[in-house]
């Protein structure tokens, strides 16, 4: 403030005297005048953010340099010598459009100062042109980046000494484990082999007789045995479909500024686990959901809703429901899109390109632009209401259909009749009126409905002009041709999109055709972390310049191919992946390797897993033996005790057992959970009533198996309620020590008179402090 | 030797611990204090974090008015309003508004000049006008979102388009929690519409940043109100409780003996956490004990049955928990948005707040805590000084006034200035992204510095925006 009045006081008898010096030539076009009057203001009032050294350079302009002023920035030349009216700098100081400086408006005799200055011809000795700081992205050499290659086609090594290693996967981790001077983890015993395949595959733990079937199972492929009951398991896609659903946002309401519900959303999310299930190749997984709607109809109903239901998965983001400017609402949708579809099939961060060209990878705004027109040209919107409202379609359904034609005379006959009775009466309110009213209102609200999915529809095409700074009241001087990402064309062509067509099936395509270099690349390194806890390639939604090469960059790449080889069934790749003996190792760490290779990145061993949130919550419903597998549909609230990923997600008031155990994130693409360690997690397990009841439920049906009351039924009981959590029974030391909590339990609770409650309280404690424990939480 | 082998070797285990840490905090023992413990603790969150440069403050309590007060009826005086009343606006309206408005409306309410500076207050807030010489105005605040939703996002997270982890989780990240007892960000009444939780959360930022919620606006009954969820079980009884943990300890110890690898590091820290959590179990619910605060306090806040109970007890709980050390407060009011009935309901608003929120002030000053705390009072966006039918005035994104009081902001000030109606910010603007880059400069924290990447790159509260209103700095 004080600067800004100590400049106005200098500038002022400045103006005054350059006023009546106007005609002198000499005096406002030349050096001396930029020197006294235009680069002192400069200085103050525009550089910080105009310059070379600036932080960040606003509206790409800079007015560091004659040659930059003149230039201009994203809106034009800044400075177009001669012509005052036609210089954006003076416009903006002119708050006439532009509001420059943003702080607050320079002095009118400043202003006229640099139209004096313009107007004379813009003098400007300063030639000197610093380059920017941030080095712009080298598209030549991005073009050898290691994941836009073309897939490699590796043949499995052979190590010598390691010939019994049938399964590829383990030839390759082998290389580098012999290279390295490691030796590979002992397989993990039987006990700890199951539970982490029932874990891995379905979410749950292994039932008692499914470990004691297991364990007397002696013939050689026992274990495949387990793995095809599980893949075969209806429980599989309730498990790898929520891997799927946190890539895609998936939630049950808006969240957002209007928190309307989502009553639909659950169909899409059904639709994901019943394909998984039917092992849909992953091929036709992805286009379906880009493009179902777009795919010929077929015959059979069902089939033809499930293409609408699949695209779900464009509809289903947070939306500003009630931005009033609704090209805005319209626009930062498609954007929601672009960066979920992007980085969950393309492992790329495509939306950075929204407001300027990628800071890291090559992605230009006109590439943005490019995959914004597909977007655009799709209607994911039903109106523009002042609170919008998404778009829906009816499920196909030619029963409903029927018997809608079948209403439709009734409604019509009544009507007909309402119309008769109300010109006969000439009285709205007479009683036959009012009664014939109601009996047409019933019949319209009898009309039989059909189910509504969240789809979306083709719209009219449009290109779309870049927009300057990710401003939509900005738009750039021509449309960009609706196209996929420029540099990944490059490697891979692209078709061309026709006029008519949104380009939305085109891209689905163009993802899965055998020789995308990302796609397979990208969903293997995803199914590979969700079996092992840590991918191959350390970002998981970002393979662009910033990634870091593969630990295993053959094994990525022959995983890839291995999965288009067999056909994009998932299912085909677990069952390799859980065959494999780098899968079965034990996960059990050695001292001195781990300090060589800490995060465990050459596959030494497996990887202890913390549960997700979903299964924890599970697990303790199935051991309190109150779990309700129901499949499908949607649980009323978050108290039901059907399994988690039927439960509601409310995007504003998610459940707090959820974000507890670091699900949080409901409204954006999340590439992996973190697994935090925090003490509201303990809080939960030691006073939630979910524990509590689920803790005395788990007694109550022990206690109730052993009716004894001798010391062996004691251990009995023990030793069951070991099983029941951790799959195994406990050491001699652990029975011993299970005792004494036992007995001290029951000291502490004299004031229970009734022996048979307190040994029930001291059991369910008993059961609680396993639930506590590690080996509840972590799978091995 | 870390905690947990100590306790064991003594042979003692979770009962004890509870006990040896009373003892050590009613000072009867010099052994290990809490924030010796904390060192100990591995991988915790919210371990206290230096910040960039000294702070001027150490903790925010925001005073969040849901709805969009009116600045031109409260503390934004407008005498050419009063003159031109009934006229229309002589400027161009925005591109975008929410609601159609007609001509200029004068204020219903009567403003006069308070304290040594001499600030303008409108008699809806009384009380705080008494408190002016403590305080900043800013009047120049404005954003860009126009509704209600937009704007509460853009105003907590800077965001009205992403998903961005809200201020207070930003702060918690920067800084760490004073009281590793209690959660380092806490809302009380918070809104969960118009954004809802997204407004406090921690979008990618670890999820130990995002706010505990207490209350919310649609339910506010004391017993459903804890600081942390699960805090305790009344069905189980602590000593019961000692016992499990210690049982569950001593199984971890058998299934694996010491020493551990670093590969354990994990597992050790979770047995770590059921220490900090029995801890929490006896501390946190101390702070929510309001009724223990002396007679005059709760005098003082407007605690007394009447109006101003409710946001009373708001501000008084926000203060114990400043006082306890949590580094972010919000406390929430709504709901400010009088499209119609301008009039009687601010009317009825203000009197709800505004002897609470003096009162807040006074006795932050009173206990020697102002310094270090900074109060900020605001809200979404202002209203226009137009008229939305006849006793009315629709949002105003483009104008609004913030005040802030204590941590090192000048007293009695004011920075910036909207047009002669108040329609919009004109001299020394301040960018929502600006209030929230002089929010985290106050605290310490370089809003260019304090930087989160994800997605491959990296975030900041202001995004590429923001700059420091120095000017305000005492």
């Amino acid at each position: 403030m004080c600067l800004r009045l100590i400049t106005c006081l200098i500038i002022f008898p400045l103006v005054t005297s350059s006023i009546v010096l106007s005609d002198d030539k000499e005096t406002t076009s030349g050096i001396d005048f930029f020197e006294s009057r235009i680069r002192p203001i400069l200085v103050e009032h525009c550089l910080e953010c105009h310059s070379g050294d600036s932080k960040i350079l606003r509206g790409g302009l800079r007015l560091d340099s004659r040659q930059e002023s003149l230039k201009g920035g994203d809106s034009g030349p800044a400075v177009v010598p001669g012509k005052p009216d036609d210089s954006l700098v003076i416009s903006a100081m002119k708050y006439d459009g532009l509001e420059m400086p943003p702080k607050g408006k320079l002095p009118d005799e400043v202003i006229a100062d640099f139209e004096m200055w313009i107007r004379d011809g813009a003098t400007d000795p300063r030639t000197e042109s610093r380059p920017a700081k941030l080095r712009p992205v080298d598209w030549n050499a991005a073009k050898q980046h290691w994941a836009f290659q073309p897939l490699a086609d590796p043949t499995p090594p052979h190590i010598a000494g390691y010939e019994q290693h049938s399964n590829p996967i383990d030839r390759f981790v082998m290389q580098r484990l012999v290279a390295e001077g490691f030796s590979p983890a002992p397989k993990a015993d039987k006990r700890t082999l199951i539970r982490r395949a029932t874990y891995d595959l379905i979410g749950l733990p292994p039932t008692i007789e499914e470990v004691r079937s297991f364990l007397t199972d002696d013939s050689e492929n026992s274990f495949e045995k387990v793995v095809d009951r599980l893949l075969a398991s209806p429980h599989y896609g309730e498990r790898w479909g929520r891997y799927w659903l946190d890539l895609v946002r998936y939630a049950n309401t808006n969240g957002a500024d209007e928190n309307h519900g989502l009553p639909n959303a659950w169909r899409y999310r059904d639709w994901v686990v019943r394909m998984l299930n039917r092992d849909l190749p992953m091929n036709d997984f992805i286009v379906h959901q880009l493009a179902g709607d777009l795919l010929p109809t077929p015959p059979d109903e069902s089939s033809a809703g499930d293409l609408l239901t699949a695209t779900g998965m464009l509809v289903i983001g947070p939306k500003m429901l009630a931005e009033q400017d609704k090209d805005k609402m319209i626009i930062d949708i498609v954007d929601e899109q672009i960066d979920t579809v992007s980085r969950t099939m393309l492992g790329l961060t495509v939306g950075c390109a929204r407001c300027h060209d990628h800071k890291f990878d090559p992605v230009s705004t006109r590439d943005y632009y490019a995959l914004a027109g597909i977007f655009y040209s799709t209607q994911s919107m039903a109106d523009r209401a002042f609170v919008s409202k998404w778009m829906e379609r009816p499920l196909p359904s030619m029963d409903i259909d029927m018997r809608r034609k079948a209403h439709q005379p009734l409604i019509d006959q009544a009507r007909a009749e309402f119309e008769r009775l109300k010109s006969e009466l000439k009285d709205e309110n007479a009683e036959p009126v009012r009664k014939q009213k109601e009996a047409l209102e019933k019949l319209e609200k009898e009309m039989p409905q059909f189910e509504m999915v969240m789809s979306v529809l083709d719209a009219q095409p449009k290109n779309l002009p870049v927009h300057i700074r990710g401003n939509h009241l900005a738009p750039g001087p021509e449309p960009v041709p609706r196209a996929m990402p420029s540099i990944l064309t490059e490697v891979h062509a692209a078709p061309s999109i026709e006029t008519l067509r949104s380009g939305r099936l085109e891209l689905a395509n163009w993802l899965v055709s055998p020789d995308h270099p990302l796609t397979t690349r990208v969903l293997i390194n995803r199914v590979w972390m969700w079996h092992f806890g840590k991918p191959l390639m350390r970002s998981p939604s970002n393979f662009g310049l910033q990634s870091e090469l593969p630990s295993h960059p053959e094994l990525l790449d022959w995983l890839a191919r291995e999965l288009i080889r067999r056909k994009w069934s998932l299912k085909e790749m677990h069952k390799l992946i859980l065959l494999s003996d780098t899968w079965q190792m034990s996960s059990r760490a050695s001292g001195t390797d781990e300090e060589r290779d800490p995060d465990n990145r050459l596959l030494r061993r497996q990887n202890r897993r913390r549960l997700e949130a979903e299964p924890v919550r599970d697990s303790l419903l199935f051991a309190g033996g109150e779990l309700d597998l129901t499949q499908g549909n949607i649980a009323p609230n978050t108290e039901a005790k059907r399994r988690a990923i039927y439960l509601p997600i409310d995007r504003s008031a998610l459940y707090e057992m959820f974000s507890t155990f670091d699900y949080v994130e409901t409204a954006n693409h999340i590439e992996q959970r973190p697994a935090t360690t925090v003490p509201q997690q303990a809080l939960f397990i030691m006073n939630s009533s979910l524990v509590y009841q689920q803790s005395a439920n788990m007694a109550a049906i022990i206690v109730e198996e052993t009716s004894s009351e001798s010391p062996e039924g004691q251990r009995r009981m023990i030793k069951m309620a070991f099983e029941r959590l951790y799959s195994r029974l406990p050491t001699d030391a652990e029975v011993v020590r299970s005792e004494q909590f036992l007995s001290d339990a029951d000291q502490q609770l004299s004031r229970i008179a009734d022996p048979v409650a307190r040994k029930h309280q001291a059991f369910a404690g008993l059961c609680r402090s396993l639930m506590a424990g590690n080996e509840f939480l972590f799978v091995d | 030797m870390n905690r947990r082998q100590l306790l064991h070797r003594c042979g003692a285990g979770f009962g004890a611990l509870a006990l040896s840490d009373m003892i050590a905090r009613s000072g009867l023992c010099a052994g290990e204090s809490a924030a010796d413990a904390r060192g100990t603790m591995a991988s915790n969150p919210l371990a206290s974090r230096a910040p960039h440069f000294p702070a001027r403050a150490k903790r925010v309590i925001f005073l969040f008015m849901h709805g969009g007060p009116s600045h031109v009826d409260t503390f934004d005086y407008k005498p050419e309003l009063i003159k031109h009343h009934g006229q229309p606006l002589p400027f161009e309206k925005p591109r975008i508004q929410f609601a159609q408005t007609g001509n200029l409306l004068r204020s219903p309410w009567k403003f006069r000049r308070y304290g040594q500076c001499g600030a303008w207050v409108s008699d809806l807030f009384p009380h705080v006008g008494r408190c002016v010489d403590d305080i900043t105005f800013i009047r120049s605040i404005h954003g860009s979102n126009e509704a209600h939703g937009g704007a509460l996002l853009k105003m907590h997270t800077g965001s009205d388009t992403f998903v961005r982890p809200s201020m207070g989780a930003w702060i918690s990240y920067g800084l760490g929690s004073e009281n590793e007892s209690l959660p380092s960000f806490i809302t009380i009444s918070p809104t969960l519409g118009h954004g809802g939780v997204r407004n406090f959360g921690s979008a990618f930022l670890p999820p130990i940043h995002q706010a505990t919620r207490i209350g919310s606006a649609k339910k506010r009954k004391a017993e459903e109100d804890s600081i942390v969820p699960n805090l305790t079980n009344p069905d189980i009884p602590a000593e019961l409780q000692a016992l499990q943990l210690n049982f569950a300890t001593d199984l971890d110890q058998l299934k694996r003996p010491a020493p551990h690898s670093m590969a354990d590091a994990d597992l050790d820290a979770r047995i770590e956490s059921f220490e900090l959590a029995f801890r929490m179990q006896t501390e946190a619910p101390e702070v929510l004990e309001i009724d223990s605060e002396s007679e005059s306090t709760l005098k003082l806040y407007g605690i007394d049955g009447g109006p101003t109970d409710s946001f009373g007890r708001q501000c008084l709980l926000a203060r114990r928990l400043s006082e306890s050390g949590v580094r972010f407060v919000q406390s929430s009011h709504a709901y400010w948005d009088q499209h119609s009935d301008l009039k009687e309901q601010h009317g009825t608003l203000a009197e709800q707040v505004d002897r609470p929120i003096a009162g807040l002030l006074t006795d932050l000053k009173q206990r020697g805590l102002l310094d270090e705390t900074l109060l900020i009072w605001g809200a979404e966006f202002g209203r226009t000084p137009t008229a939305q039918g006849d006793n009315g005035r629709d949002h105003n994104p483009h104008a609004f006034t913030y005040w802030m009081a204590g941590g090192g902001v000048k007293a009695g000030f004011s920075h910036g200035e909207s047009d002669e109606f108040g329609f919009y910010s004109t001299k020394d603007k301040v960018h929502v992204h600006d209030l929230h880059a002089t929010i985290l400069h106050l605290l310490g924290l370089d809003h260019e510095r304090l930087t989160y990447r994800y997605g491959g790159r990296d975030f900041r509260l202001t995004d590429v925006e923001g700059s420091v209103v120095d000017q305000i700095f005492a």
